[in-house]
């Protein structure tokens, strides 16, 4: 017989420090056999945003899958009123709440299709805790944009993704994550003839980021990764990708010293998050220009 | 021979981010381009920051035109600063990998 309900006790830190074991937990929760899933969140003490999509999405997926998902409220108030006002109890059931699953937050959206209108609100939310330069808005404006383009082009999601961000006022930076449930960089990559040589998801992961590589073929594709990049660098951020059992993460905090951690999960992530570090003070990457200014058409 | 006016809020409203709305924009412009002596294009000061919309427009002009015709026949307006270094930035980039495309043709062809 199996249990009605399966309890998942998420910890303490719910970052992408910690995004091993956060992933081992969800998958737990795709791969159970209980018609309720209880996401509990009692002990939890943080999050980023790459746990709040990860969290979320995960719940969508187990709603998806014909589970009834229900959530404990983390006993840490603070925890407890950013998730409120971020938006998040409105995924999911609370045990003690009665919400259904409508989300409708700025910080925190459910993706089915392409919003730019969404990436607006991000960076106008942004801006209200952090003075963002023009440069670093008009550049997060082109990430998220292009994060999301590469989602529906590519990642043939059938629960859409998940989109979240925050600004740390004290460190002076800005997160934002895109969390999708699609097939993942390798698989995408794999229908082209050209990267059959792939054999795992941090190949796939680095191969990516490289201009022109793209899933699309006989047409222009494969810059957007590129740019973000090229932003990250001048702007001294950080990014990091996980898909599949593969996890990258580049660390542009001294400029062209970039530092590139790899890691291969045990237990692979059913798609693909993009989790993005800003400084807010940083530059944009058009700010300089120093890389066209010679040569300037219009 | 006259100027033709490409207004993109008129033409995209808001649906300026992927690549198919760019290739709305290509379109008109590539349909346009023998016919104009000028094609004046406005941005109405609109952010558009898409690498995949103005790539699909500029970048796909840049591997059918030559750098000299598209300067010549178009007139870039009321874009902002970011969007002109983006166009500038993809326009550079898409003409070298048509050069470097053109020079390992080249090499193929005479070993």
């Amino acid at each position: 017989m199996t249990n009605p309900v399966h309890r998942i006790k998420f910890p303490a830190y719910l970052g992408i420090r910690n995004a091993k074991s956060l992933i081992q937990k969800c998958n737990e929760a795709f791969s159970s056999s209980a018609n309720t899933i209880l996401f509990d969140l009692w002990i939890c003490r943080f999050s980023d945003p790459f746990a709040i999509t990860l969290l979320a999405g995960s719940m969508r997926v187990c709603v998806s899958r014909g589970r009834k998902v229900f959530y404990k409220k983390p006993r840490k108030k603070v925890l407890d009123q950013h998730f409120n006002r971020i938006g998040f109890y409105k995924f999911g059931k609370s045990v003690v709440g009665k919400s259904k699953y409508a989300p409708h937050q700025v910080e925190l959206q459910h993706l089915t299709a392409l919003r730019p209108d969404y990436t607006a609100a991000v960076i106008q939310v942004l801006k209200g805790y952090l003075n963002l330069s023009r440069g670093v808005q008009d550049s997060l404006y082109l990430s998220v944009n292009e994060l999301m383009t590469n989602t529906f082009d590519h990642s043939k999601t059938v629960v859409g993704c998940f989109g979240c961000a925050q600004a740390w006022t004290e460190r002076g930076t800005v997160g934002i994550c895109l969390t999708d449930f699609g097939r993942g960089i390798l698989a995408s990559l794999l229908t082209v003839t050209k990267y059959s040589h792939l054999k795992n998801s941090v190949e796939a992961i680095e191969l990516a980021i490289l201009k022109g590589v793209s899933s699309r073929t006989n047409i222009l594709a494969g810059l957007g990764l590129d740019h973000i990049h090229r932003f990250l660098r001048v702007n001294k951020g950080q990014i990091h990708i996980i898909s599949g059992d593969g996890w990258v993460h580049w660390n542009y905090g001294n400029g062209e010293n970039v530092i590139i951690t790899r890691k291969k999960l045990k237990v692979a992530f059913e798609g693909t998050i993009v989790n993005i570090l800003a400084r807010a003070d940083g530059e944009g990457i058009y700010i300089l220009e120093s890389e066209t200014r010679e040569d300037q058409i219009f | 021979m006259s100027e033709y006016i490409l207004d993109i809020r008129d033409t995209c409203g808001k649906n300026i981010v992927t690549r198919e709305n760019g290739k709305q924009v290509h379109d008109i412009i590539t349909g346009k381009w023998n016919e104009a002596e000028k094609i004046k294009i406005d941005f109405g000061n609109v952010l558009i920051a898409s690498v995949s919309f103005i790539d699909e427009i500029f970048g796909k002009l840049a591997f059918e035109h030559t750098r000299e015709e598209i300067q010549t026949k178009l007139l870039i307006v009321n874009i902002q600063d970011f969007d002109r270094a983006l166009l500038n930035d993809i326009l550079v980039s898409r003409l070298r990998q048509k050069e470097l495309n053109k020079a390992e043709q080249q090499s193929i062809t005479s070993s």
